[in-house]
């Protein structure tokens, strides 16, 4: 079964999905569909359970319980290297990004397509002419055209960013995930990060895990609030009021 | 809240369990390394150590002595670089399989009962490769292939092979996994995700190590010719028993600078690794050096082979194989007749107390020398003393620096050598020869863990006015402590090892115990020696690992100079 091309496929869909963690719930039961071409950010409090959600739906974690399907497939079921292939089809910009600090800028954009090159092809990549051309074009699109060669833990936090960004382009995935992409900039650079995700999902299917709401807010059209491992609301772009974002931050307990 | 008059008292730590044990330990060890400070201090044993003194002094250098240097020298470093490379070859796939399954698993690979059996099985592997010492195996591959250089490589390479798979594989789980991780999650294979997410951050520790055991190597091969092995080892033995000590003196002295330049070259060869820009060579021109420096290194190897006349169809032809295969069913059945066993227990008992004492011995040396090498705590504190008081400063620390070398480069084999020629056979020379080559290695270690500790409260103490001794005792002291200990307890795990080798020169223990059933070839001995040896190293391995666990909550890596 691969995914079918037609619009309104889903693209995720999770039904009744728990996954527990160290013997704590991480979530506990949610059901969520996503369809192709959609853009959602995933908000709540820190420990909602936002990136476990985000590792199912990129099938790197398996569900304990509950259906989860990923790009019309159940990775539970697929064998090593169909579940590669898979992986090799989402794309995720990381919370802390997780380039390979010792590796050229190139080198980590090419990195992307790791799950359908092998090593040699990678190597190869990094020497060839019209590799490191496309490359650069691409690097260009996220505006680090100059810095192709230079060591990765050489760059600003936010320039390693854009190579995080350019390397999930690299990859031409059907989903892009990113999980607190704001996380290592500072809250002015936020809307230049939350352009160039929406700049590298176009086309494509967005889930963003944050719980800043205002740099994704002219980027997504559905909120989804996720509180102690359950979906709270999940409301169109223009639904998320005030007392909806209070309720998912309330802090409960005596204070 | 108790009134602080009526708090219990604690007892100072030496004066609790591990205190109390450690006190009984030492005084059991002393006994049964048969240790007597009257055999130091005799006139015999005095005027053995003023020969020695006396007749290094001028070191040989006859014309037709130098000429004869060369060889040997070439032989022992292509021993060392042969070996090295077969340690290298074994170790990184045994490393690549020893890593913590759960690693593979975070690179996106499945949890799979194969992954956990080969894991546990290469586990083994390597404990059992590196819990017999490389002159035990160059024993062992004497009988096997015959006298020569090839045993000494056989040797390194499996002795060594067996450190640098565990060491590697530690490396590995121990660099953060967030970028393999990421790899993984974009679909690729878990070996994948392990070379180029994990292999880049480890690469420079990994270098690094395996530089630090090539110098290893070049010392061990330098004594591996006690037991007929080729390289230096035979022609300093030989200087030593002929009463030749200006001969011997030369031979330390290129032993010494041979090491020396090996760790100058691991220096450079690190800082070049740690600057790399990139995984791959990103241009025509860096592919090209890329593969010149792979060739020559090959080139290197090759070269080691063919100047010790090893030839891999020599070692593979079915003679070969069929005289090991001959030598590995001699070994069995083991002999465990109650006569034998009977022997063995003192035997194991002693190898267990020469350890522990002469650890002992190097722990109170090295933390002399180390105190020494430091130049006292102002060098701590930045602040510039006396000037009359800073040149004798630096004069006691470069002094102790040097002595610290010198104990380090010459390996336990020599100095017990030494010491069975001044004091008699004995455990005692094996306790005392321990002792004096780890004060090498300790001093040095434990001077860079007391340059390390935060001087902020030793700021205060000084400005409260404290001497250089009371600054010593309960500013750097007590800070350095754990690490202190956890080093020690890490060179005790080193020294069973080395103690168990030492009976070869006649310093007793189970290596005495080998050697003779070796060379009387009743293997069916040699093979209960080798479990009985296997089985104490890994208590010992494992009481170490457990008391450094209880004294920092973790059991954490070595440092790469205490392995």
């Amino acid at each position: 079964m691969t995914a079918s091309p037609e619009p309104n496929a889903e693209v995720i869909s999770f039904r009744g999905a728990k996954r527990r963690l160290g013997g704590a719930q991480v979530l506990a039961g949610v059901d969520l569909v996503v369809k192709r071409g959609e853009r959602v950010a995933i908000i709540g409090p820190s420990g909602a359970g936002k990136t476990t959600l985000l590792r199912l739906a990129g099938a790197s974690l398996f569900a304990t319980e509950g259906e989860v399907r990923v790009l019309g497939e159940d990775p539970c079921r697929l064998r090593d290297g169909p579940l590669r292939s898979l992986r090799a089809r989402v794309g995720t910009v990381h919370q802390h990004l997780q380039l390979v600090p010792q590796a050229s800028v190139v080198e980590n954009v090419l990195l992307g397509r790791v799950g359908t090159r092998s090593l040699l092809q990678i190597a190869a990549g990094a020497l060839g002419r019209a590799e490191r051309s496309r490359v650069g074009a691409l690097l260009d699109r996220v505006g680090l055209a100059a810095r192709l060669d230079e060591r990765t833990d050489r760059l600003s936090g936010g320039e390693q960013q854009r190579v995080a960004v350019a390397r999930v382009l690299w990859q031409q995935p059907d989903l892009v995930l990113a999980d607190e992409p704001f996380s290592s900039v500072d809250p002015e650079r936020s809307a230049t990060v939350a352009a160039l995700l929406a700049e590298a999902a176009r086309g494509r299917t967005l889930v963003v895990a944050t719980h800043q709401i205002g740099p994704v807010r002219a980027h997504v059209d559905r909120f989804v609030g996720l509180r102690d491992g359950r979906i709270l609301f999940d409301l169109p772009g223009d639904g998320l009021t005030e007392e909806r974002l209070a309720a998912l931050y309330r802090v409960e307990g005596p204070t | 809240m108790t009134p602080l008059s009526q708090a219990p008292v604690r007892r100072p730590w030496w004066l609790r369990g591990p205190g109390l044990a450690l006190a009984v330990g030492l005084v059991l060890s002393w006994r049964e390394s048969e240790g007597n400070l009257g055999a130091i201090l005799s006139s015999e044993a005095l005027q053995a150590f003023r020969d020695f003194a006396g007749g290094f002094f001028p070191p040989a250098h006859a014309p037709s002595f130098l000429a004869g240097i060369g060889r040997p020298l070439l032989q022992t470093l292509a021993i060392a670089v042969a070996g090295m490379a077969l340690a290298l070859l074994l170790g990184i796939p045994l490393s690549l399989a020893a890593v913590d399954p759960r690693v593979r698993q975070a690179l996106g690979g499945r949890p799979r009962i194969t992954a956990r059996i080969v894991h546990r099985a290469a586990r083994l592997l390597l404990a059992v490769m590196r819990s017999i010492p490389e002159v035990l195996w160059a024993l062992l591959f004497v009988r096997a292939v015959g006298l020569g250089p090839a045993a000494g490589v056989l040797a390194i390479g499996v002795g060594y092979g067996g450190v640098v798979g565990k060491v590697f594989a530690e490396i590995m789980e121990s660099t953060p996994r967030g970028p393999a991780e990421a790899l993984g999650a974009a679909g690729a294979r878990p070996l994948a995700a392990l070379l180029l997410g994990i292999g880049p951050q480890a690469r420079p520790v990994l270098a690094s190590y395996a530089l630090y055991r090539f110098d290893c190597a070049v010392r061990a091969s330098s004594v591996l010719g006690l037991v007929g092995a080729g390289g230096l080892g035979q022609e300093l033995e030989l200087s030593l028993k002929m009463l030749r000590y200006d001969e011997a003196a030369t031979w330390v002295i290129v032993l010494f600078a041979l090491v020396a330049t090996a760790d100058q070259l691991s220096r450079w060869g690190r800082a070049r690794l740690a600057r790399r820009p990139s995984l791959f060579p990103a241009s025509p021109a860096r592919l090209l050096r890329d593969l010149a420096a792979a060739f020559t290194a090959v080139a290197v190897v090759a070269g080691s082979a063919r100047f010790l006349a090893l030839s891999s169809s020599d070692l593979l032809s079915s003679r070969s194989l069929r005289s090991m295969w001959g030598f590995v069913r001699s070994l069995f059945p083991p002999d465990l007749g109650p006569a034998f066993l009977r022997v063995l227990a003192p035997a194991a008992v002693e190898t267990l107390a020469v350890s522990i004492l002469g650890t002992a011995i190097a722990a109170a040396c090295g933390l002399a020398l180390a105190w020494a090498s430091l130049g006292g705590p102002s060098s701590l504190l930045d602040e510039p003393p006396a000037p009359l008081r800073r040149t004798a400063s630096t004069l006691v620390s470069l002094l102790s620096r040097g002595l610290m070398n010198l104990c380090r480069t010459l390996p336990e084999l020599l100095w017990a050598l030494a010491f069975v020629l001044a004091i008699g056979l004995g455990p005692f020379a094996g306790a005392l020869a321990i002792g004096v080559h780890t004060a090498g290695v300790l001093g040095r270690l434990y001077a860079e863990a007391m340059e390390e500790v935060p001087t902020g409260p030793l700021a205060a103490l000084a400005a409260a006015g404290a001497g250089r001794t009371a600054l010593g005792i309960f500013g750097v002291l007590p800070q350095a402590f754990p690490q202190l200990v956890a080093y020690t307890l890490y060179r005790w795990e080193v020294n069973i090892r080395a103690a168990a080798v030492l009976g070869v020169v006649g310093a007793g223990g189970l290596g005495r115990i080998l050697y003779v059933s070796l060379s009387v070839f009743d293997h069916g001995r040699t093979l209960t020696v080798l479990a009985v040896l296997l089985a104490l190293v890994l208590v010992v391995d494992a009481a170490s690992g457990w008391m450094r666990g209880r004294l920092s909550g973790t059991e954490g890596t070595a440092p790469v100079e205490a392995t």
